[in-house]
């Protein structure tokens, strides 16, 4: 039973790994989520020209089409659109020098995937949005 | 020189003696014709006779002996010659760089190598400031050449310095182009006194190139290998939710089965990363000002399900303890191997014990007791058996005792915690019995852990 005027909000989700993207939209949707996906950055930067109403981003740092997430967080901050929008970082990656670089340019969490409950993830972007409305 | 006086003198001997045998001859001469005695002459010939017999005896002794002494001379010049050239040849074939400088750090002298890997003749290096030649500074720091704050350290001191590859040098030559370098400085003495010093130098371009490519390998390998862990994690994970539907009870239980074992592999990878890191030498220690025991507590928490599952009775003792340099990350994977074996290796009920002390600890060799941090955690598990006890920092190394009963240990944990401690600057030992327990202790000095520059940090 979902309240009509509880706000979906959209998440694009940026992720190369086929079954690992599947199981993200599965239980973001079961929260609740509207998404989108995007399989290199190229992708998702169109995307996000394309699309207005994007609400968080998730993203992974290891991509195909030789840009990583770090190049996604570089154009995202010097956008004025997009300067504010979420990003919720989830890789395997877990250098802590990766991890201080992410969060030096301003992203708003890092989750390592091995390391993380996938339902814990969206809990926690859920409470982030909650509180940013 | 001394030999050279030697010879000289026995010179002037063998003249004053040519002097004493021409009077006696010219004496001889003299009185025979004074005399005008036949038998005085003769005796006076005769004695010319003896005489000229003489000089010529002691000129041919003293031709002999100078040519003799001549040959030797210059056998010795030529086997010094011989020796220098050698040595100028092993020189000239090393593989490093071999500059000496003396006590002003002027070059005195310089081998071939030096030339090719500054690109400067060595004619031209003699006489300069060795930072004016030998130009070496810290990766990221171009502007900071520290080649004579480096050397005075073999210059005020009779001491030996070694950087190498993982200290991240870099040298400029001459024609401005730079190279990673490893040095070895040594003080140059001459009988007691500091004269100078050595330097051996190397361009490690190729060591760089391989160690990065083996780093490289293993970051890869390890995102690789952790990917599908995730997707079986997450997978999992929905499953048990009940995200996909409702599971029976069995289907619960061999779920957790497979995600127990994933944790398992999960755990592994990491540690075979971090060996992969400690065999390369090439992990860091940034050590920060650290509350130990807020991190102690922060590692107990995590293992809380753990201790609960075993029952284990946590006894926890903390002295009065100051903020210290320790790097965190480090320590947290120490305490969190060292406490989740005390808590795996013990029947269900066992006591762990855990105390953090500041004391005077004599250290071996040291003259005077120096402030330690002393950690201790001890068990009252199966202990190790004495007859395995030297080998439980081995890499892989399972003890008999506990390999059966305890199938989900890999032996990396223990020779991970002894490399982190041995590396900065710390001791760790221990007494163990079996079936009684085991008590490790470690200790690190009051300084804190020792800073090490390194590529990667370990734990990532």
């Amino acid at each position: 039973m979902m309240e009509k005027n509880k706000k979906r909000h959209t998440i694009l989700v940026i992720e190369d790994e086929e079954p690992i993207l599947r199981v993200i939209i599965e239980k973001l949707s079961l929260h609740n989520f509207n998404t989108i996906t995007a399989g290199t950055i190229e992708d998702a930067l169109n995307t996000l020209q394309d699309e207005a109403r994007i609400d968080a981003v998730w993203l992974d740092h290891y991509l195909p089409g030789g840009k990583s997430g770090i190049d996604f967080v570089r154009a995202i901050k010097k956008s004025v659109v997009w300067k504010h929008l979420p990003i919720f970082v989830v890789s395997n990656t877990a250098g802590k020098d990766k991890i201080k670089q992410y969060r030096e340019m301003g992203i708003t969490q890092y989750f390592v995937k091995v390391e993380n409950h996938l339902g814990k993830i969206v809990e926690e972007i859920e409470t982030y949005l909650k509180q940013a409305v | 020189m001394k030999r050279f006086m030697s010879h000289i003198s026995s010179i002037r001997a063998r003249l004053i003696l040519l002097l004493v045998l021409a009077l006696i001859f010219l004496s001889g001469i003299g009185f025979g014709s004074m005399a005008q005695s036949n038998a005085l002459i003769g005796a006076g010939l005769f004695l010319i006779g003896i005489g000229g017999f003489a000089i010529i005896m002691a000129a041919s002794y003293l031709i002999i002996k100078q040519v003799q002494s001549l040959n030797k001379i210059s056998a010795n010049a030529h086997a010094a010659e011989l020796e220098r050239d050698r040595l100028q040849v092993i020189l000239s074939c090393m593989g490093e760089g071999l500059i000496a400088i003396d006590a002003d750090y002027r070059v005195i002298m310089c081998n071939d190598r030096t030339s090719a890997f500054l690109r400067t003749p060595p004619i031209e290096t003699i006489g300069k400031e060795i930072q004016e030649v030998f130009p070496i500074f810290r990766a990221g720091e171009p502007g900071r050449i520290c080649t004579k704050k480096i050397l005075a350290q073999t210059i005020q001191d009779i001491n030996i310095i070694t950087i190498k590859l993982a200290d991240k040098f870099l040298c400029k030559n001459s024609i401005g182009q730079t190279f990673p370098v490893a040095i070895v400085a040594e003080t140059l003495l001459k009988d007691t006194d500091i004269i100078g010093s050595v330097i051996l130098f190397r361009d490690i371009s190729e060591e760089k190139e391989v160690d990065q490519a083996k780093d490289e390998f293993v970051s890869l390998a390890s995102h690789q290998l952790r990917t599908p862990l995730s997707t079986i994690n997450w997978y999992t994970e929905m499953i048990l939710e009940g995200d996909a539907g409702h599971i029976s009870k069995k289907q619960k239980s061999f779920l957790h089965e497979i995600n127990t074992a994933n944790k398992r592999m999960t755990t592994l990878v990491s540690s075979l990363l971090n060996v992969s890191r400690i065999e390369l030498g090439t992990f860091a220690i940034d050590p920060k000002p650290t509350d130990v025991i807020v991190l102690i507590r922060e590692v107990l928490g995590m293992l809380k399900p753990e201790m609960d599952k075993h029952e284990i009775k946590l006894q926890e003792q903390y002295g009065e303890i100051p903020i210290m340099d320790v790097d965190p990350q480090l320590m947290q994977i120490v305490f969190q191997n060292l406490i989740s074996n005390a808590i795996k290796y013990s029947p269900k009920g066992s006591v762990v014990g855990i105390e953090i002390s500041y004391k005077k600890q004599l250290k071996n060799g040291a003259k005077r007791a120096q402030k330690q941090l002393v950690i201790r955690i001890r068990d009252t598990g199966y202990g190790i058996p004495k007859n395995q006890q030297s080998k439980i920092f081995t890499k892989l190394f399972r003890a008999d005792n506990i390999k059966s009963k305890i199938t989900d240990g890999n032996g990396l944990g223990l020779y991970i915690v002894k490399s982190i401690i041995s590396h900065s600057g710390g001791t760790i030992s221990f007494e163990s019995e079996e079936n009684k327990g085991t008590s490790f202790c470690i200790t690190l000095p009051v300084s804190g852990m020792r800073q090490k520059i390194g590529a990667k940090k370990l734990g990532g």
